[in-house]
C-alpha cells in the first residue's frame, strides 16, 4: 500500500478538524505565493515540515525522502534560470564566453532562481502537509461544503476507492504472470504487459457492472448520498492559523519586502 | 405479519449467452427462518437470490412479495429492496466507498431519513457486527474478513425484514466464519429472515431451519436439515455431501454402538452429550 495513504490515515493530527489542515496548508501556500519573499518561502518550508513531523509524527527520514523528489525537478527547472545572457552592467558572479553571446550568472539571477526553488519547495511541502494528515475523502467533504460540483466529486471518490482495486488487481495478474515466467525475457515481458492491460480493462469494466448491480441493492437512485462525519472546529487552532499567516505578511513587510 | 415473506412461482430465466440458469423454479420461504441455499456450481443460486430483489427479471413467472405480485416499476423495486438486502459474496464489489462510515451511511441515506436518524443507524449497524473501532478507517485498509463485516452492517443499516447471504464464510478463516455464522443467529433472533447461499454442508446442516437444493435451475428438495440429509437419493443426485457430523452418527449406529432410537445431533456437543450418555449406561 502507498505509504503517504497510511500516513494520512494514522497521524497523531488525524483528529483535528479537516477543515482546518485545509485552510492552514491553503492560506500558508497563498501567503508564500503572493509575498515571493525568501524568507517568508523559507520560514513556511521549516514550519510545515516541523509540523508535520513533530505534530503529525510523521517520521523525518520519510518526510526528507518525500521532498527529495521534487528537489531534483526543481533543481533542474530553476538552475535555467539562474544562467542568462549578460549585459555589459549587469553583476556578473560567473561567465563564458560563446561567439559574440556572454553567458553566466548574474546576482540578480541567482536571487530570482533562489527565490523560486525555495518558493516551489514551501508551497510543495504545504500540499504535503496536506495529504499526510488529512484523508482524500475529508478532504472531498471539504471541497463539497465549498460547493464544488457534485458530480466531480462523486467521481473523485469513486476513483480513489477503485484505483486501489485496480492496483490489487494488476498487482495478483502480475504476481500470476511472474510465477509462469511471464517476466523473463524482454519479449515475453511486452507480451505479458499487454495481456496484463487488456485483462485488467475486461475486469474493470465486470466489475464496474458488479458495482451497480450493488449499488441498485440499496437503493441507488442516481446520486451517491452519505453523511459526513462531524468534527469539532476548534478557536485555538483557528486564531493560531490566523496568527501565523500575520506573522509570515508582517515579516515580510518588517523585512522590507525585498528578500 | 405472519405467512410466507415471498412465493415464487415457475421462475424461468435465460442469461443473454442463452445459459438457462433457471428453469421453472417454484418455492415459498417462511418468514423469520434461517434457510440454507445448497447446490453445485452453476446450479442457479445467484441467478435464483439476484430475483429475490429485483435485479433480474424472470422470462417466465413470478415472483410473489408480501402477498403482492413484484411489479419492475421504480416505486416496486424501491420497496422490495428497503426490505430486503443483499450483501454480496466479494466485499470489494459492495463496498464502493473509500470510508467505512460513508460506505455504511449510503443505503440508510437513500431511505430518505434524516441525518440523525442515519446516525444512530449506521453506529447500531457498526456496533451490532462489532465493527465500531474500524469506523474511521479507510476501506482499502481492512482485512478481507473486516471488510466481510462492514459489508453486513451496510445491509443491517437499512433495517431490512430479510437478508440474502451469498456464500458469506466463503474464503473466510474459521474465527472470522465462527463470527459471521453468529451474526447472522443474532440478526435471525431481531426477527429478520435469513437466506444464504452456502457450499458448506456441515455449517448448513448446523445452523439453517430449512434447507432448499437447487439442481439445474429448479429446487429439487425444500426441508428440515435432518431429512434433506437423510435422503441417499437426493444426495447422490444433486452431488451433495453429507455432513461429516450426521456420517459419523449414522455408522455408529450402524455398528450398533449407539441405539437406533436416538435423534441424530446437529452439532459437536450434542454428539458429545450423547457418546457421554452412551458410555454411562453401558
Amino acid at each position: 500500500m502507498l505509504p503517504i495513504e497510511r500516513y494520512a490515515y494514522c497521524n497523531s493530527l488525524r483528529g483535528m478538524h479537516p477543515g482546518e489542515k485545509f485552510l492552514f496548508a491553503v492560506a500558508s501556500m497563498t501567503t508564500c505565493l503572493a509575498l515571493n519573499s525568501l524568507t517568508v518561502s523559507g520560514i513556511v518550508l521549516l514550519l510545515m515540515a516541523g509540523v508535520t513531523v513533530r505534530k503529525g509524527r510523521i517520521p523525518l527520514y520519510f518526510y526528507i525522502k518525500l521532498l527529495s523528489i521534487p528537489l531534483f525537478f526543481f533543481m533542474a527547472g530553476t538552475i535555467t534560470i539562474a544562467i542568462n545572457v549578460i549585459h555589459s552592467s549587469d553583476q556578473v558572479l560567473w561567465s563564458w564566453q560563446w561567439a559574440n553571446l556572454r553567458f553566466g550568472i548574474t546576482v540578480e539571477s541567482l536571487l530570482a532562481c533562489a527565490k523560486l526553488f525555495l518558493r516551489s519547495m514551501a508551497t510543495v511541502s504545504c500540499l504535503y502537509f496536506l495529504s499526510l494528515t488529512t484523508p482524500l475523502i475529508e478532504i472531498i467533504s471539504i471541497l463539497r461544503k465549498l460547493k464544488i460540483p457534485e458530480l466531480f466529486l462523486e467521481l473523485m471518490s469513486l476513483i480513489y476507492r477503485y484505483l486501489f482495486i485496480l492496483l490489487e488487481m494488476a498487482e495478483k495478474i502480475y504476481t500470476s504472470q511472474s510465477a509462469r515466467q511471464g517476466y523473463t525475457c524482454i519479449k515475453n515481458s511486452y507480451r505479458s504487459m499487454g495481456l496484463l492491460a487488456s485483462s485488467l480493462l475486461m475486469r474493470s469494466h465486470q466489475r464496474s457492472l458488479d458495482i451497480y448491480t450493488s449499488l441498485e441493492a440499496r437503493g441507488y437512485n442516481g446520486t451517491i448520498k452519505v453523511l459526513e462525519q462531524r468534527y469539532q472546529l476548534s478557536k485555538r487552532n483557528l486564531l493560531l492559523i490566523a496568527g501565523t499567516e500575520l506573522f509570515l505578511i508582517s515579516v515580510h513587510y518588517l523585512n522590507g519586502g525585498n528578500l | 405479519m405472519s405467512g410466507n415473506i415471498f412465493e415464487i412461482q415457475d421462475l424461468h430465466f435465460n442469461y443473454p449467452d442463452g445459459t438457462a440458469a433457471l428453469q421453472g423454479l417454484s418455492v415459498s420461504i417462511e418468514r423469520n427462518k434461517k434457510i440454507a441455499l445448497l447446490g453445485s456450481n452453476g446450479a442457479g443460486k445467484s441467478t435464483f437470490l439476484l430475483h429475490l430483489i429485483g435485479i433480474l427479471k424472470p422470462d417466465k413467472g413470478k415472483v410473489i412479495f408480501n402477498g403482492q405480485e413484484l411489479k419492475y416499476d421504480r416505486a416496486s423495486l424501491i420497496n422490495l429492496r428497503n426490505k430486503v438486502g443483499y450483501v454480496f459474496q466479494d466485499p470489494d464489489t459492495q463496498l464502493f466507498s473509500a470510508s467505512v462510515w460513508q460506505e455504511v451511511s449510503f443505503g440508510p441515506m437513500n431511505l430518505g431519513l434524516t441525518n440523525e436518524e442515519v446516525e444512530n443507524r449506521v453506529i447500531k449497524a457498526l456496533l451490532d457486527t462489532g465493527a465500531s473501532h474500524l469506523k474511521d478507517r479507510a476501506t482499502h485498509f481492512l482485512s478481507y474478513g473486516q471488510k466481510k463485516l462492514i459489508s453486513i452492517a451496510d445491509i443491517l443499516a437499512m433495517n431490512p425484514d430479510m437478508i440474502i447471504f451469498d456464500e458469506p464464510t466463503a474464503s473466510l478463516d474459521p474465527k472470522y466464519t465462527h463470527r459471521i455464522l453468529d451474526l447472522l443467529n443474532d440478526i435471525n433472533e431481531r426477527g429478520i429472515s435469513i437466506i444464504m447461499a452456502t457450499h458448506d454442508v456441515d455449517k448448513a446442516y448446523q445452523w439453517a431451519d430449512i434447507i432448499f437444493v437447487m439442481k439445474d435451475g429448479r429446487i429439487a428438495k425444500v426441508g428440515p436439515p435432518e431429512e434433506i440429509f437423510n435422503d441417499e437419493h437426493l444426495i447422490e443426485n444433486t452431488s451433495l455431501e453429507k455432513p461429516l457430523l450426521l456420517k459419523i452418527f449414522q455408522e455408529l449406529q450402524l455398528g450398533g454402538y449407539i441405539s437406533q432410537n436416538i435423534t441424530a445431533p446437529r452439532n459437536v456437543n450434542q454428539l458429545i452429550k450423547i457418546l457421554h450418555q452412551n458410555a454411562v449406561n453401558q
